[in-house]
């Protein structure tokens, strides 16, 4: 699954530490969702919309 | 389900103890295991009076004991490591969560492999509990460290 997070987070002018606080996650699971190691819960990936003010299918793409 | 129920600065604290605990065992068998070998080699184990257990720091809480401090020593250092792993981190989410299990499956992966591995070289050995649990809490500790470090 790919993301636009780092996009999203570069657009915004955050760091990861910034964003991790934000969604009350760590910096790891930030580093970890950019890097496609760990795709967020349900819940993780809406905060993370709803934060980006975009939508879930703008933010997350399930690769062919 | 949830067993992380004690807060963050107990994982400091349970490690503190699990750490000094398991140095001092480790100690503490390194010492029984020299006057072993000299015992073989035939040397007098009571010429080596400061580490005889009848003599020295270890002779004197022996006798005030009645050689629990042992038992004592891996009783704290089990408890440390359950405090540790009951303890949550400062952000406790779903990728916490998921190194966390990693850190149990591998730790019970290599457990059993170095069972099997024990059983084949060696079929009749006999170890006590401890020889088994120390290796694990260290190698579950050792993965989770290096599994939450791997991100940063």
């Amino acid at each position: 699954m790919k993301n636009l997070i780092k996009v999203e987070r570069a657009r915004h002018n955050l760091t990861q530490a910034d964003l991790a606080k934000e969604l009350g996650v760590s910096r790891q699971t930030i580093h970890a969702i950019e890097k496609n190691k760990f795709n967020p819960s349900v819940v993780l990936a809406l905060k993370m919309s709803r934060f980006f003010k975009v939508t879930v299918e703008y933010l997350f793409t399930v690769e062919e | 389900m949830k067993i992380q129920v004690f807060p963050n600065w107990c994982k400091k604290l349970g490690l503190l103890f699990f750490i000094i605990a398991s140095l001092l065992n480790g100690s503490c068998n390194f010492i029984n295991n020299s006057i072993l070998k000299y015992e073989l080699t035939g040397i007098d184990s009571n010429q080596l009076e400061s580490l005889s257990p009848e003599n020295g720091i270890r002779g004197i809480l022996n006798a005030f004991t009645g050689g629990a401090i042992p038992i004592l020593i891996d009783f704290i250092a089990i408890i440390g490591m359950l405090v540790y792993m009951l303890s949550k981190e400062k952000v406790e989410d779903d990728y916490i969560n998921k190194l966390r299990l990693e850190s149990f499956q591998l730790t019970t992966i290599f457990g059993l492999l170095t069972t099997i591995l024990l059983y084949i070289v060696a079929k009749d050995l006999k170890l006590s509990l401890d020889y088994f649990i120390f290796p694990l809490l260290w190698s579950y500790i050792l993965l989770f460290f290096i599994k939450r470090r791997m991100y940063l």
